[in-house]
């Protein structure tokens, strides 16, 4: 099991922040955690390294329990970036990470060349946002981990460099490598995954697997009361937009049946707006009750 | 590999840096300052004989006026002999001042001194104590006997007499002060800025954390102490005079006077200060581990300290053993040995030293974070 949780809560003073978490992963995948800001998303990932105590249940990565040291050899967590030492080189921070992973210092050069770092010795004081990030994910990958946890990593990335992030954790998952991101940039989450934990005030509420090929109309009608009338009378699932738009999945109504069901009753159709099913789709409907009927 | 890295957080740290340089000024101004008094120290000394010269004569005049009343009065008369005695041997001596003949100097001074003691056993009037004159003419002894030409107890800029300086400065709050501002925030700080994350997600044995910290903190300590001593040494052998380690130091041992060398006593400052910054250290890491924050470490220490050395005031023989909170002055224990000997606190200082850094290792085992 790379991952197992079971039934983690976490408490600060009297409030809950984490309520029975369970999560399993035995496979390698790489999993989102979704979700909006307090929802408990780093403290998650805080709890399962050990990083944070935990007031109930039972964390396991790559199949031993959290709270052993050990499992950093295999596990990597990729934090913000006020983790790194400022007056100290990038080079610093790379040779001690081999040095307590008894990694040659060999193996420094590739990964610089792979996540595209150069100012190796610079003080970190002098990097902007993005090196720093670049060098923290340097830092995670160096032991080529079976688990890669990585909190907020997109956070300063120029569109290139946030290609080019996202290649490597492609390239990691290829590897075999599992990895668990926590993000509030939803369209690279769209583009490295579609397995995706939505979290809301410390638990999961949805394990989505998001089938990115399934369309989804948002359809401007001359009278949508009327429209939600007919389709409420054939019993086909949709939802309404808080701009009036009828919205619905391909998979329970095909768009040419809408048309005709529309034309049949003299309603006219103003606008058709196509949409795959992604992760800000879900987002928006989870959190912001946004095409909630 | 962790106490590399360590190493490496502490020495190229901007603050390491100006707490360094500080550290050599601070030294070089302690010196310019003794440079400069050494044309004040003859003065000063030529002043007080004729503050002497002027005290005598003043009381010459008196007992004068008294024999003019009463001129069979024997116990005047003694101490006018005295008096008289008194103001010979100060010329003699502020003739010989301006000689560099030491030892003639010394012999007068303790000459005057002994005529001055029998003044004051007579009932004479004269601003020295006897306990003060008692301590000069011995001292004055000893130099002699030793061959050693005297020092300023303040402002000299002989190598062993100014380290001394140095070192009291260091025994007296100098090395506390040093240590805290040093390495005060040295795992407090990991917590505040959040770097103790990175150590606490790598394969390390949390301990080694602990230890790489101790081990660095007493390599900073003795790295300041060698700079102190270099600078002292570079700025002694280029402006200053060589001097001897064997000059002697006056302590007082079960109510009698005594002498250590000089160099016995910067050695046993030495001693004693270190065995006080071990368990400063020891008591720093522990309180960061307890509260994770800087200041409040560093005010927690303080009132330990604070606490430990009011109780070490106490006249109770059995606190010299186990408190080693005494050593926060540590001077007075070496000059001032009448109860207890200098090195009584020593074993409890490492005992407790030890304890709390095996507290220290189990503590870190199972904290977190935050």
């Amino acid at each position: 099991m790379i991952i197992h949780i079971e039934n983690l809560k976490k408490r600060y003073k009297k409030e809950w922040v984490l309520k029975g978490i369970n999560i399993n992963v035995d496979t390698p995948q790489i999993i989102a955690l979704v979700g909006p800001n307090g929802s408990g998303k780093t403290t998650l990932l805080n709890c399962m390294t050990n990083l944070l105590s935990i007031n109930e249940g039972k964390v396991q990565l790559v199949g031993k329990n959290h709270n052993d040291p050990s499992i950093f050899k295999e596990v990597s967590y990729h934090q913000d970036n006020r983790i790194l030492y400022g007056h100290l080189t990038g080079y610093d921070h790379l040779k001690f990470i081999c040095n307590v992973q008894k990694i040659p210092l060999k193996a420094i050069d590739p990964v610089c060349e792979r996540v595209g770092i150069n100012y190796l010795k610079k003080q970190v004081r002098y990097y902007s946002l993005g090196m720093k990030q670049h060098l923290l994910l340097a830092m995670a990958i160096i032991n080529q981990p079976k688990l890669l946890l990585l909190d907020e990593p997109l956070n300063g990335l120029d569109p290139t460099s946030a290609i080019t992030m996202r290649n490597i954790l492609l390239d990691l998952y290829a590897e075999g490598t599992t990895i668990l991101i926590s993000s509030h940039n939803l369209d690279e989450i769209d583009r490295l995954t579609n397995t995706i934990f939505f979290m809301k005030d410390g638990s999961i509420l949805e394990e989505s697997l998001l089938d990115l090929n399934n369309r989804h109309y948002e359809v401007l009608v001359s009278d949508w009361n009327k429209a939600k009338q007919i389709l409420n009378e054939k019993g086909i699932a949709f939802s309404v937009t808080n701009q009036n738009q009828i919205a619905f999945s391909e998979n329970d109504l095909n768009l040419q049946t809408f048309i005709h069901l529309m034309n049949d009753n003299e309603i006219i159709i103003e606008d058709i707006d196509k949409k795959k099913i992604g992760a800000e789709k879900r987002y928006q409907e989870l959190f912001e009750g946004i095409g909630s009927t | 590999m962790m106490l590399t890295f360590e190493l490496k957080k502490h020495i190229f740290n901007k603050k390491f840096f100006i707490l360094s340089t500080l550290l050599i000024v601070c030294v070089l101004l302690l010196f310019s300052r003794n440079f400069v008094f050494q044309s004040y120290i003859p003065k000063e000394q030529l002043q007080e004989i004729d503050n002497y010269i002027k005290t005598s004569q003043k009381n010459g005049t008196q007992y004068e006026e008294v024999l003019k009343n009463e001129p069979n009065n024997e116990e005047i008369k003694q101490l006018q002999k005295l008096n008289y005695m008194m103001i010979n041997i100060l010329y003699d001596w502020r003739n010989t001042r301006s000689s560099n003949d030491w030892k003639s100097n010394l012999q007068l001074e303790n000459d005057f001194l002994t005529v001055a003691l029998q003044f004051k056993e007579l009932g004479g009037d004269f601003p020295l104590s006897q306990t003060e004159m008692n301590r000069t003419i011995t001292f004055n002894e000893k130099l002699l006997e030793l061959n050693i030409k005297p020092e300023h107890e303040n402002y000299s800029i002989a190598l062993p007499n100014f380290l001394k300086n140095v070192i009291d400065l260091l025994m007296n709050f100098g090395a506390f002060i040093l240590i805290i501002l040093f390495i005060g925030d040295t795992l407090s700080s990991e917590y505040e800025n959040r770097t103790a994350n990175l150590l606490y997600t790598q394969p390390l044995n949390k301990a080694n954390i602990i230890n790489a910290k101790f081990i660095t903190s007493i390599f900073v300590y003795l790295i300041s102490v060698l700079l102190i001593i270099i600078i002292t040494f570079i700025t002694t052998y280029l402006f200053g005079k060589k001097g001897t380690f064997s000059y002697p130091v006056m302590i007082e041992r079960n109510q009698s006077l005594d002498f250590i060398s000089i160099g016995d006593y910067i050695l046993q400052g030495m001693t004693i200060v270190t065995c006080l910054v071990l368990l400063l250290i020891s008591l720093l890491l522990f309180f960061s581990l307890l509260v994770k924050h800087t200041l409040t470490t560093i005010f927690l220490v303080m009132v330990t300290f604070a606490l430990g050395y009011m109780i070490s005031l106490i006249n109770w023989n059995i606190l010299y053993w186990v408190n080693p909170f005494q050593y926060l002055l540590a001077s007075d224990k070496i000059l001032i040995q009448n109860e207890y000997v200098w090195y009584q606190g020593i074993p409890s200082a490492l005992l407790i030293t030890m304890i709390f850094y095996i507290i220290n290792i189990v503590k870190i085992k199972s904290s977190r974070v935050v």
